[in-house]
């Protein structure tokens, strides 16, 4: 193999970009210590009917965690779980209630031929929409109009979703149960939703509804989610799941996870030990971050005309990544950071504090004391800054 | 605000063909035209490699994930961001999704424009980690560092002036960026793409 082929084949198994489906297909993925994957099975396998929220840090690997604990669902002989990609099918800046009980349906449907062929038309016609002539009637239960009784229910939860849908769903849960399988379905990309009210809506109208269904959710939701009146939104749920970054600081289990990570992918002769502890030091334990300074210390050896990653190659790499963390933040910002730097204070109050989360520039470790902690690639720009 | 990283358009060309795998995103600032460094750097791109590289302008958000669509392999540079606003930038990243790629994209903005892509598309900017440049004024290369170079390469391939020029002139050369780089240096780039 040339030495471009080598490296070619190097940044193929470190595009930090690639599709999470592609990790687990190449088999690179690397399971880790008390996954969320595993906690999330347990639940379900016992309770098939419950509901996760699952929220972390951008590039946390929690999608990789859903596909696996889809597939593991998958494993058991009565659960049949889907994952859907939300942003895929659906539209996020058009977000309304109704769309996860229409895609957990059309998910439904997928590998079900018993539900009727009429109810299966009605549903997906609801779901994907359709074009309606003048002359043509609705839906026959549609027609007509309803006289009150005396006796006035109370609303459902999700009254703002089509009831009869609903109906519909539950019946194809039904079916579903009844030739040996719960439906659990896990939606991802939800964590990108910004809309406050049109995600708590969502939550309130449409998880409810799959419970109504008999049907196990998984959600991955943004991190405001903890935080103020985003507890609502958790409530909606049994069980939060907290996928934070790894402490490569002061857990050795972590540390060795995170180095496994990239063993899986590149050999000691391209990548010798000293320069994969250095890579996961600097990547704070952010999974996605360990895989793209990887591939820039990769590249910066390529260019340097190098056999193998060089320690010179990891620091260019983690200066390089540290300097477009810190583009764009302003001197309040900066001032956070550096309080946050020299005392290990942060609060998470403002908007502005919930930004430094989201953008990595501030890592959060859920199981250590002080949690917060700055992004390793910043700390030396920042004392620079200081100096 | 510390200084991102600096690249010269041709060691840039270099870095996003060496990028090449699924789905990487690369970004270079210019305090320039952005067309007109996009034109220039599919040139450059081409000239090393021969690969056929795609250049579009998007303007907005939505115009982006079409021009992914359409355009889902090979190396794509892409302009037109410097003119997205609030809205653009959260739908880009609310959707993220869409963008994938089965091969390299290039975004060629302003410095204005990156500051809004960190803030304002964080789960973007997540998939394009340190791999942002500011494009730097090409420097004439001193006799010194040509040597340099010249010796680097001697050494990785095991082949010496001569035979590369004489690979090249018989268009036996492999097509290796590298090469390409050795001619420039060597002032034979008219043998390039033979």
């Amino acid at each position: 193999m040339t030495r471009r082929e080598r490296f070619k084949q190097y940044m193929t198994r470190v595009a930090a970009a690639a599709d999470p489906a592609l990790t687990i297909e190449q088999k690179l993925y690397v399971h880790p210590p008390s996954a969320i994957s595993d906690v999330i099975v347990r639940h379900l396998e016992i309770e098939p009917t419950s509901r996760h929220l699952v929220v972390g840090s951008i590039g946390s690997g929690k999608t990789t965690q859903l596909l696996v604990a889809a597939q593991e669902l998958n494993s058991l002989p009565d659960i049949r779980a889907v994952y859907v990609d939300v942003s895929r099918k659906q539209d996020l800046v058009k977000l309304k209630p109704g769309c996860l009980v229409a895609l957990a349906g059309l998910a439904l449907l997928e590998g079900q031929p018993l539900a009727t062929s009429d109810e299966r038309r009605w549903f997906t016609k609801w779901a994907n929409g359709y074009w309606l002539h003048p002359e043509e009637y609705g839906e026959p239960d549609d027609d007509g109009v309803q006289v009150e009784g005396v006796v006035t229910p109370p609303r459902p939860e999700w009254h703002e979703i089509s009831a009869m849908q609903v109906e519909r769903l539950a019946r194809f849960a039904e079916i579903e149960r009844e030739a040996g399988r719960h439906f659990v379905v896990l939606f991802d990309s939800l964590d990108r939703t910004t809309n406050r009210s049109a995600f708590t809506q969502l939550i309130d109208q449409d998880v409810s509804a799959l419970r109504r269904c008999n049907i196990g959710v998984v959600l991955i939701g943004p991190i405001r989610s903890l935080e103020g009146f985003g507890r609502l939104e958790v409530d909606r749920f049994d069980k939060l799941h907290v996928q934070g970054a790894v402490d490569v600081e002061q857990d050795p289990g972590g540390r060795d996870f995170l180095f496994r990570v990239l063993r899986a992918r590149v050999e000691a002769s391209m990548l010798p030990d000293r320069e994969v502890l250095a890579l996961v030091a600097a990547s704070g334990g952010v999974l996605r971050d360990l895989i793209s300074l990887a591939k820039a210390a990769g590249d910066e050896a390529y260019l340097s005309g190098s056999e193998i990653i060089e320690m010179s190659h990891v620091q260019a790499a983690a200066d390089a990544f540290g300097r477009s963390l810190m583009i764009g933040l302003h001197q309040p910002e900066i001032d956070t950071l550096k309080h946050l730097r020299s005392s290990g204070g942060f609060v998470w109050t403002t908007d502005d504090d919930l930004a430094l989360l989201a953008t990595r520039r501030v890592l959060e470790y859920p199981r250590r004391n002080p949690p917060f902690s700055v992004h390793p690639t910043i700390v030396p720009l920042l004392d620079q800054k200081a100096g | 605000m510390p200084s991102l990283a600096a690249s010269e358009l041709g060691p840039f060309a270099f870095r996003v063909l060496e990028s090449d795998g699924s789905n990487a995103w690369l970004v270079l600032v210019t305090d320039g035209a952005v067309d007109t460094t996009a034109r220039m750097l599919s040139d450059e791109i081409s000239t090393l490699d021969g690969q056929i590289v795609t250049v579009g302008a998007v303007s907005s958000g939505a115009d982006l994930e079409s021009f992914v669509r359409a355009h889902a392999d090979g190396i794509a540079i892409v302009t037109g961001v410097n003119g997205f606003g609030d809205a653009d930038w959260h739908r880009v990243d609310l959707n993220r999704t869409r963008l994938q790629r089965n091969g390299t994209t290039v975004l060629v903005l302003d410095p204005a424009a990156i500051e809004q892509l960190e803030n304002r598309a964080p789960n973007l900017a997540s998939w394009i980690g340190g791999s942002i440049w500011r494009l730097e004024k090409p420097r004439p290369l001193d006799d010194v560092l040509v040597e340099q170079r010249l010796v680097a390469l001697r050494q990785w391939s095991g082949l010496e002036d001569l035979e590369v020029v004489r690979r090249a002139e018989a268009g036996d050369l492999p097509p290796d960026p590298a090469y390409a780089e050795w001619l420039t240096l060597l002032g034979r780039g008219e043998l390039l793409g033979k």
